[in-house]
């Protein structure tokens, strides 16, 4: 473990230190505080002068940062997050600020998400250290509360984590605390940074008048952005099959993937099915049943499976998938099926396809580099991002679309001091004084003061939709998985290895979701075998007849006769108001 | 009576299918030669990974044998042969598919190294990107260094980056901690400075796809226990 000085880091900083050193080392320590003001200046007036705060505000935050973390100088935590641009900021940059101003080294891992997910599940089941933190994808909130094997936040803040709590953390503003709340009002989990998964679509082509002229004339209404999935359906095939070419260049009304591949179970954990309306009303995962299929009963999940009461495999369910395949198969690139998540996250970027329905906004500083095609030379976009269009099934009240919202997550076996100064570190990444500049860097907003500030108003025109999407209503509706799920690693592989088989033509979509839905059943009654969960364990449903549940109220829902209603659109500005 | 032989019969045959399948089932354990990991010593395969793995298959009741084999053919021998396994892996999502797995068998970590005189600054990842970097090829630090877009310059084995280092032809060494640890007492180099461990992996065991799922099961449920007891920790302190 190096011995850290930050008192070091700035030559002035240095130059007192030598000064001091000769009264002797009581002196030194105490004037060590300084240097930290120092330091804290030094960062306020250089990389954070993007800030909702004043910076004599700033420095009263920092301040208590010195103060509340001088029992743990020279301390090394270890922590690890996922591989987007925020974690990379925080990982590079802010860690050398916290260290300079509070002196407790942080290495900050960066990895995939899926091995993110693997080292807190074998750190909690072998209780075997290996980090002092987790920035984790607040999906687990269900395994997190179940195992307690996760530290309440709420109780820390008030109980031993007190004198290291930041009396200016301001959790009301943070726009994503009720994904990270369990069934017992805790908060478990505090967000880092969020995104959501948006309609994308090039505003360019759509503004065209003859192209827009041509639709009408082929599909009787306007070229506009989709709001339902019949629209959407119509511009894929608009494109692909009757606009083909623009500028010379083959063009897709479509992009998806389909690869035998983990990342292909994100496309539809990732609130695929909630999407096309198979779950309940309710924010934010919808109750009884969630957009998993997974229906709770006094927050023990009774089942996937429709004959459990479940909606795994019901109407809604296998009419989703069957879209995801025939969308795949006639709107897409040839090459399209083959891929991954990765391979076809590039591919809008290469400008040859007009829309796509499942977008993660983690893209849009990507798309924003001015050498691409589907920007202007100044780095505008010419494509914008929308509220998603909604299924048939799906009813005012549900959810809409997924939002990623990695938060800080410490486990019960991380020693209490260690966890303190980690806890001091997950603050600091997302205290005022810091997360404006964040924002800016990674476009991944957790606070409402920064999407509300004047900053992200000066600069909202550079990202297609981001920061309106933001500011409006919808931003409750596009919410993680939830609280239904009991142990998301151990049911998640369910979702590729099943739907690899509708995707490739091996099943039908109807046979998929059956077998999926009794693995998925199977599954979480072994986890009620295996005894390992504190609360809210698994309690399966006998099965009754899928005709019982398809007649109750709500999901499961029965097949509509009509799956395919009227397509409706809605000029760009008005789609972002809708929910307002 | 009767019933009571035919009871007998029976228990008698159920025995004999599962010591049929127990004998049958040999399984092949393929490891490539990564000292202190895995290394013939006097004609036997050992090693930190290959004790802990040992280990596992023998209180699990399985028989096994243990081969070196270059990583690469070891990977698609286990794809293709029944009863294989390969070790350690890092299990990645484009892995992930291929096999079946029992995870951790290891936790790794890699580190930046210079000599004890070096001045050169890093404080995180990224300020060894300026620096010229030493690692071997097709080793976990090459793989994620590449990953994350550095330029690495790699040798065909680990141990000559010391003597790199030692004549300034690399400014670091980025090496797995165990590995280094042990190649400088090999070489006998005693100012070899730790600068930062940036990156921590687990490893697993991944076995052929028709590896049956009670198997699995049953390494999992050891690999816990080995963890929970400290054999890991104890097997893995004989090598640091």
């Amino acid at each position: 473990m190096p011995t850290l000085f930050p008192c070091h880091s700035s030559r002035k900083g240095l130059f007192k230190h030598i000064r001091l050193a000769v009264l002797g080392l009581g002196i030194l320590a105490s004037q060590c505080g300084w240097a930290g003001e120092a330091e804290a200046k030094k960062w306020i007036d250089t990389e954070f002068k993007d800030s909702t705060l004043t910076k004599d505000q700033q420095m009263e935050e920092l301040k208590w940062f010195i103060k509340a973390a001088q029992p743990y100088k020279g301390m090394t935590i270890r922590v690890v997050s996922e591989r987007i641009d925020t974690h990379w900021y925080e990982a590079m940059t802010l860690t050398k600020a916290f260290e300079d101003i509070t002196g407790i080294k942080v290495v900050h891992e960066i990895t995939g998400e899926d091995d993110v997910v693997k080292k807190i599940s074998t750190q909690a089941a072998l209780d075997y250290s290996l980090y002092d933190a987790f920035i984790n994808d607040s999906d687990l909130i269900g395994t997190h509360y179940r195992y307690g094997k996760v530290v309440a936040l709420s109780d820390f803040m008030v109980g031993e984590g007190k004198d290291v709590t930041l009396p200016t953390l301001d959790l009301d503003d943070f726009i994503g605390l009720s994904f990270t709340t369990g069934p017992d009002g805790k908060l478990y989990q505090l967000p880092d940074q969020q995104f959501a998964n948006l309609y994308w679509y090039r505003h360019d082509w759509f503004s065209r008048p003859d192209l827009r002229a041509k639709f009408k004339s082929i599909y009787g209404y306007e070229l506009d952005v989709p709001q339902n999935w019949s629209a959407y359906e119509d511009i894929a095939e608009f494109f692909t099959v009757h606009v083909k070419e623009i500028d010379g260049k083959r063009v897709y009304g479509h992009m998806d993937y389909g690869k035998k591949d983990p990342s292909l179970g994100w496309r539809f954990s990732d609130a695929w099915l909630s999407m096309a309306g198979a779950g309940d009303k309710g924010i934010p995962n919808g109750l009884p049943v969630d957009e998993w299929g997974i229906r709770v009963e006094d927050c023990h999940p009774v089942g996937a499976s429709v004959t459990r009461g479940g909606a795994l495999n019901g109407p809604a369910a296998v009419y989703s998938i069957t879209k995801f395949t025939e969308w795949l198969n006639k709107y897409a690139p040839p090459d399209a099926k083959a891929m991954n998540f990765s391979q076809a996250g590039a591919l809008p970027g290469q400008g040859n396809i007009a829309q796509q329905i499942f977008w993660y906004t983690a893209f849009t500083a990507a798309l924003t580099d001015p050498n691409l095609p589907v920007t202007e030379a100044d780095g505008s976009p010419k494509w914008r991002m929308a509220p998603s269009p909604r299924g048939p099934y799906w009813e005012e009240g549900m959810k809409l679309g997924y939002q990623d919202t990695g938060s800080w997550t410490f486990l019960t076996s991380t020693p209490l001091e260690r966890r303190k100064a980690a806890w001091l570190y997950a603050q600091f990444l997302v205290s005022k004084t810091v997360s404006l500049k964040k924002t800016l860097v990674g476009l991944t907003p957790i606070r409402a003061s920064d999407i509300n500030s004047a900053k992200m108003a000066e600069v909202a025109h550079k990202y297609g939709g981001l920061i309106e999407f933001y500011r409006s209503n919808a931003r409750v509706a596009w919410t993680p998985s939830g609280t239904n799920v009991p142990d998301y690693p151990a049911l998640a592989d369910l979702w590729w290895k099943n739907i690899a088989l509708a995707a490739n033509d091996q099943l039908t979509p109807q046979q998929a979701m059956d077998k999926m839905a009794k693995e998925m059943d199977e599954r979480m009654q072994k986890l009620t075998d295996a005894g390992k969960m504190a609360r809210c364990e698994p309690k399966l449903n006998e099965p009754k007849d899928a005709a019982y549940w398809l007649a109750q109220p709500g999901a499961p829902k029965p097949k509509l006769a009509n799956e395919k209603p009227q397509g409706v659109t809605l000029p760009y500005e008005k789609s972002l108001k809708a929910w307002d | 009576m009767r019933i009571n032989m035919k009871l007998k019969t029976m228990a008698a045959a159920v025995a004999l299918t599962f010591s049929g399948i127990a004998a049958a089932a040999n399984y092949t354990l393929l490891t490539e030669e990564l000292p202190p990991y895995s290394m013939k010593l006097g004609g036997k395969v050992t090693g930190a990974s290959v004790d802990i793995v040992s280990e596992l298959f023998r209180r699990s009741g399985l028989s096994f044998d243990v081969k070196l084999q270059p990583f690469v053919r070891a990977v698609d021998s286990t794809k293709n042969d029944a009863n294989t396994c390969v070790f350690p892996v890092e299990r990645n999502q484009e892995r992930e598919v291929s096999f079946k797995w029992v995870s951790p068998i290891l936790v790794t970590h890699t580190a930046f190294y210079t000599m004890n005189d070096s001045k050169v600054e890093i404080r995180v990842l990224n300020d060894a990107k300026k620096l010229s970097i030493g690692t071997y090829t097709g080793s976990a630090p090459a793989e994620y260094l590449s990953g994350q877009g550095f330029e690495v310059q790699t040798t065909p084995k680990d141990a000559p980056n010391i003597q790199k280092l030692a004549a300034k032809r690399i400014d670091v060494w980025a090496a797995d901690t165990l590995t280094a640890a042990y190649l400088a007492k090999e070489a006998k180099v005693t100012n070899l400075k730790e600068r930062l461990v940036y990156f921590s992996a687990l490893r697993a065991l991944a076995c052929n796809l028709g590896t049956d799922d009670s198997v699995i099961d049953k390494l999992e449920v050891e690999l816990k226990k080995m963890y929970a007891d400290g054999s890991v920790e104890k097997i893995l302190a004989k090598y640091k």
